[in-house]
């Protein structure tokens, strides 16, 4: 059984946005409210000229234990194959329990004004259609065409590995096992299939 | 309905693995390539949000025979972006599809005022009628008529832009990208490597370097050009990473080594750098020895000795002392790559030091490298360290790693803040990459593929007894095509039935003959055209200025500096008409009398291109990918249509330029465009024709590969390199052909103005014409320093919701004034306050925001550059701080570029 990872190599993101820009339109998410699956935080320590700065891209953990999944009253919240965690907007009824309950807060309200600015904004077919609690679902589509999620395929600073955890000759288990790569805040122990090379 | 995942093309990944195939592996391939079924869900094209041109492909919703874009993904079958795509990349479909797309062609409303948005729809006979109507009605002659081009243009139209300009009888092409970008950094470059324009001619090969040293210029790396980005991406566990930059930028973030140097003294650095390499033999003596002019003699006088052809007026020997031998031979004169033979043939041990007192031709001689070091002697890192506030030991640390580590990368640059030094900068990085042996080898500069092709097939012309004078001047490799074009045409009176140069040459003439200051290589500047409509400029005693002006998606407002002056130029009431030719509002559109519509990349058909910034060689199409708004037309069907309204032989020109027939090229166009087709189209049929017949393939097979992947490649870059790698096996397209240690382009300018320290032959320190060579600031006074964010590229992202919308994701570091929090304190200055910048130099002022950053040293504020817009209708509006409002341009000597970083500013507390 496959068990969907990704790792993101702090040490090469250039902070571009490349991988939020493909997945707003990849999903048409509403970018004019300031609401994203994914995104890019900047973080600087230290004071001049002994300052550092990093790039620490951010989306859902697609966590194993994932207290969004079990609080979720409707269901909607739910694991598809692959461990992926998914929201099915026509079951969500937009009671946000679930964004309560993620350490992480990695989703956000799609909410009844966006749904109408989406069909303005990405055109007729948008696929976004009635007011939800929206969140990355790893681009399950694309893995089902065999290609990579959308932030993976395009960053240009190769800061993005997608892969099967399960799978021991896959980059992503490799990076995980070696613990070159570890989860953030692992200590929730919602056990996170993202982790970070810092 | 199809979802939109059931679009997705099988082919977008299997397209990956055909890139690789080169041309042997073209022909087995045919069969299981041709037979593939194509689904026509996503085409390719190439993107152009900013200069890189990566591959991409298009996945469209496809009914009723239109095509709209749903997303865009990166093109696998590029070996440049290799499937990916930056911020901007990504957001491109958001441009066709914004809500103020200029649709149908606009005439200004009658009783409007220019820079008022009022225009009226029209139809394009009306259009032109009317473009038609005024210039007669106003009897402009087409010298006082000038085109401005914009990046876009720069980047892919070059030659038929000139072409138009020629065969129109105009003078005046202002190319907006031309002083800001391509000449008022790269000519320095240019002087040592006789490249041009070295975005897209070299891709610097940051996956291979094992040192690579970054001097400010951020657009390559941390404003993510994305092949560049992907190289040094994938290396960065591998390479020493050194970054000089007065802020924490996101290239600087993944340094290794940061070094905040003081704005504007970059020069001093890579000065002692030069000191300390040429001191201890930090280089690699044999590829100098052989490859540079460095052994070269000169005279006392500093001249060349050298021998010329009385015809040609070009180099036909020059001479290098024999270690072996212990005499002086020839070697040979122009377009020679190698001094280890000499013009007998003989094999030569080219020395770079002579032995002293050596006599040669009565004269006492020595070779440029060791003229060099005397140039050098003095800037010793001590002497470097006072100017820079970086410490001599870390300059010499610096110098050493370069100078020792192979292979050595330094980045060629791209995007920066001008000085009066910045060419000489230029000039300086040039050298280091030479001496470590470092051109067109692996971990390099390496060329363009289509670089070598060219060069290759020069050669081969003059080594059969061709008359370069003869050979078209678009296929001429590097600087010596814009010189000949200048030449030529824009700097030469006679050239033109009207008798006029361009109005930039005859103001930097008049300017010299004033004993003032003028522009030795005014390259498509903007140089006169304001004073021209003062009244300042004469030509032959009677003025010169221009009354008609076209925009040809340029936006000098606010791509180019002195955004009030140009403001008052075009709402001049001397100028008699102003006409752009363009896809979406701007600043300086508003101040159009006609707007003709333009097309988004996606929607336009374009000629054949090369692969661009690729190491391979090869062949790209442009077709639309998704369908254009009706009204609108591919640009060079307008020119088209304003040259045959006018009966000007502009498909024949653009034919001769290239090196195509003429008669042929002409006659497809006219046929295509008088049935009322497309006369590009018509034209890159042509090419295809031609491109298959020049590799030996069939025509519709080339059309099919070209029209599934969008691109073919003909030479990979191993064999390409192995063959034509230059100067180990070709010249570079310098005068002499080898790597020019000694200029002999600005020795040049020496003979026809004088001397100068900007256009020393050699190297030269000119200090920044602020406090930071010697001096202090005052207590609110800052130097200055800009930059490209990694959403923005010239003001595109201003036009785009999306890019908008990330943009506002970094809030005020991407759209206000970066000030340290120490300087911040001194003067009571908190976060998000309104700031006043005013610029010491020229007065100029402007507001923004303060955003409080360790990231930046405490004497310098820091600025993104490009947004700030005006026009209420972009998105963009009022959103950040206009650069170019700051800056009033004080051209600089060599090429007229702006010095758009050399001042200081003051801050005040709004
Ligand atoms: S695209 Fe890649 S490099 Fe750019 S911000 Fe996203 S993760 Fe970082
Ligand atoms: S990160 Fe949050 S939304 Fe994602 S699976 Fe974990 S708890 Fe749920
Ligand atoms: S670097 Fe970005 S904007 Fe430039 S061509 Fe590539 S994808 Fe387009």
């Amino acid at each position: 059984m496959k068990r969907y990872g990704m790792v993101l190599n702090v040490k090469t993101c250039l902070g571009c946005q490349a991988c939020v820009a493909a997945c707003t339109q990849q999903h048409d998410t509403p970018f004019w409210s300031g609401n994203y699956r994914t995104h890019v935080e900047n973080v600087v320590i230290g004071e001049f000229p002994d300052v550092s700065r990093e790039f620490v891209p951010r989306l859902c953990m697609h966590c194993e234990d994932a207290p969004c999944v079990s609080v979720c009253p409707t269901g909607a919240s739910h694991y598809i194959e692959g461990g992926i965690v998914v929201v099915d907007q026509e079951t969500c009824m937009g009671c946000k329990a679930c964004m309560l309950a993620c350490p992480y807060d990695a989703r956000y309200v799609y909410d009844a004004g966006d749904i109408s600015r989406a069909r303005i904004v990405y055109g007729p077919d948008v696929q976004q259609t009635s007011a939800h609690v929206d969140k990355c679902d790893f681009c399950y589509e694309r893995l089902e065409e065999g290609l990579e999620p959308a932030c993976v395929a395009t960053c240009p600073g190769e800061a993005r590995i997608f892969g099967d955890l399960n799978d021991q000759a896959s980059r992503v288990a490799q990076l995980v096992s070696s613990g070159e790569a570890v989860p953030l805040a692992p200590e929730l122990g919602t056990k996170p299939k993202v982790f970070y090379i810092r | 309905m199809l979802t939109r995942r059931e679009f997705i093309e099988a082919s977008a990944v299997t397209g990956a693995s055909l890139a690789v195939l080169g041309p042997l592996e073209f022909a087995l391939a045919k069969t299981s390539a041709d037979d593939a079924t194509q689904s026509d869900t996503s085409y390719p094209n190439i993107c152009t949000m900013c200069a890189s041109g990566c591959g991409i492909k298009v996945q469209v919703d496809e009914r009723g025979g239109l095509r709209r874009a749903v997303k865009i993904d990166g093109n696998g079958a590029d070996p440049f972006n290799q499937g990916r795509l930056c911020p901007r990349g990504q957001s491109g479909l958001r441009l066709a599809y914004s809500p103020e797309r200029i649709t149908r062609p606009l005439i200004r409303v009658a009783g409007s005022k220019r820079g008022e948005w009022r225009f009226r729809a029209a139809s394009w006979e009306e259009a032109y009628a009317y473009i038609e109507r005024r210039e007669r009605e106003l009897d402009i002659q087409p010298y006082e008529k000038a085109i401005a081009a914009g990046w876009v243009i720069c980047a892919y139209y070059r030659p038929e832009v000139v072409a138009f300009a020629v065969s129109s009888e105009i003078p005046n092409i202002y190319g907006t990208p031309m002083q800001p970008c391509v000449t008022g950094e790269h000519f320095g470059i240019d002087t040592v490597t006789g490249n041009f324009n070295i975005h897209d001619e070299v891709q610097a090969d940051y996956g291979n370097a094992r040192y690579f040293l970054a001097i400010g210029s951020n657009a390559s790396v941390a404003a993510i050009s994305t092949g560049r980005a992907l190289d040094l991406a994938r290396n960065l566990e591998k390479t020493k990473v050194v970054v000089l930059d007065p802020r924490l930028s996101e290239l600087a973030a993944h340094a290794d080594t940061w070094i905040p140097i003081k704005p504007g003294t970059d020069l001093a650095f890579t000065l002692a750098m030069l000191h300390e390499m040429l001191g201890h033999g930090y280089y690699d003596a044999q590829f100098v020895a052989a490859h540079t002019n460095a052994p070269f003699l000169l005279d006392e006088q500093g001249q060349p000795v050298m021998k010329t052809d009385p015809a040609s007026h070009m180099p036909s020997a020059f001479y290098v002392y024999d270690a072996t031998r212990g005499q002086v031979v020839e070697t040979g004169g122009v377009f020679h790559n190698d001094n280890t033979v000499a013009v007998d043939g003989s094999t030569v041990a080219p020395a770079l030091a002579v032995p002293q007192g050596l006599l040669f031709q009565g004269k006492r001689v020595q070779t440029v490298l060791q003229a060099l070091q005397q140039k050098v002697a003095t800037f010793t890192p001590e002497w470097a360290a006072a100017i820079t506030d970086v410490s001599a030991a870390t300059i010499r640390e610096v110098a050493h790693d370069f100078g020792t580590t192979r292979p050595a990368l330094v980045e060629p640059g791209w995007h920066d803040g001008r000085y009066r030094n910045s060419i000489m900068l230029r000039r300086s990085v040039a050298m280091l990459q030479a001496l470590v042996g470092g051109i067109d080898r692996r971990g390099g500069w390496i060329f363009a593929g289509e670089y070598h092709e060219m060069m290759a097939d020069m050669l081969a012309y003059l080594r059969k007894g061709g008359d370069l004078q003869k050979y078209p001047g678009m296929l001429v490799p590097g600087i010596m095509s814009p010189q000949g074009v200048l030449a030529t045409y824009f700097d030469n009176p006679q050239a033109w039935n009207h008798k006029h140069p361009g109005i930039s040459y005859a103001w930097s003439e008049q300017q010299f003959s004033e004993g003032k200051q003028g522009v030795a290589f005014p390259l498509f500047p903007n140089l006169g055209y304001l004073e021209g409509s003062k009244g300042q400029v004469q030509w032959q005693g009677k003025p010169y200025r221009l009354r008609s002006f076209y925009m040809y998606q340029a936006n000098p407002i606010r791509n180019a500096m002195s955004s009030t002056a140009w403001q008052e130029f075009l709402a001049d009431p001397g100028m008699g008409l102003v006409v752009a030719i363009d896809i979406m509002p701007n600043d300086s559109n508003a101040y159009a009398d006609v707007i003709l519509p333009d097309q988004v990349y996606l929607e336009r058909q374009d000629l054949l291109f090369d692969l661009g910034h690729s190491h391979q060689r090869g062949i790209r199409l442009r077709e639309p990918s998704v369908t254009p708004p009706k009204g609108t037309k591919p640009a060079l069907d307008i020119l088209s249509d304003l040259a045959a309204m006018r009966g000007v032989p502009f498909w024949q020109t653009v034919a001769e330029f290239n090196g195509w027939d003429p008669a042929a090229v002409a006659e497809t166009a006219e046929s295509a465009r008088r049935s009322g087709g497309s006369a590009v189209a018509a034209v890159a049929e042509y090419q295809i024709r031609e491109a298959a017949r020049a590799e030996g393939v069939s025509v519709a097979q080339l059309k099919r590969r070209l029209r599934r992947d969008g691109l073919v490649v003909f030479d990979q870059a191993e064999p390409l390199l192995a063959r034509w790698a230059m100067p180990d096996h070709l010249p570079v397209p310098t005068p002499s052909g080898r790597l020019e240690l000694f200029s002999l382009i600005t020795a040049g300018f020496i003979q026809e103005h004088g001397y100068r320290p900007e256009w020393d032959p050699l190297i030269a320190w000119i200090p920044p014409e602020t406090p930071a060579a010697g001096g202090h600031l005052a207590a609110d006074e800052f130097f200055f320093a800009y930059g490209k964010a990694p959403v923005q590229s010239h003001t595109a992202t201003a036009n785009n919701d999306l890019l908008m919308a990330l943009s506002h994701n970094y809030g005020d570091q991407y759209l206000g004034i970066w000030v340290n929090p120490a300087s911040a304190r001194r003067l009571r200055i908190g976060s998000g306050d309104r700031l006043e910048l005013r610029n010491t130099a020229t007065g100029d002022t402007v507001q923004g925001t303060a955003f409080l950053t360790e990231m930046v040293r405490p004497d310098t504020v820091y600025m993104m550059s490009n947004f700030g817009v005006h026009n209420r209708l972009l998105v963009g509006a009022g959103q950040g701080t206009a650069l170019s409002q700051l800056v009033t341009a004080r051209p600089e000597s060599v090429v007229g570029a702006p010095r758009s970083g050399e001042f200081t500013v003051r801050l005040r507390k709004l």
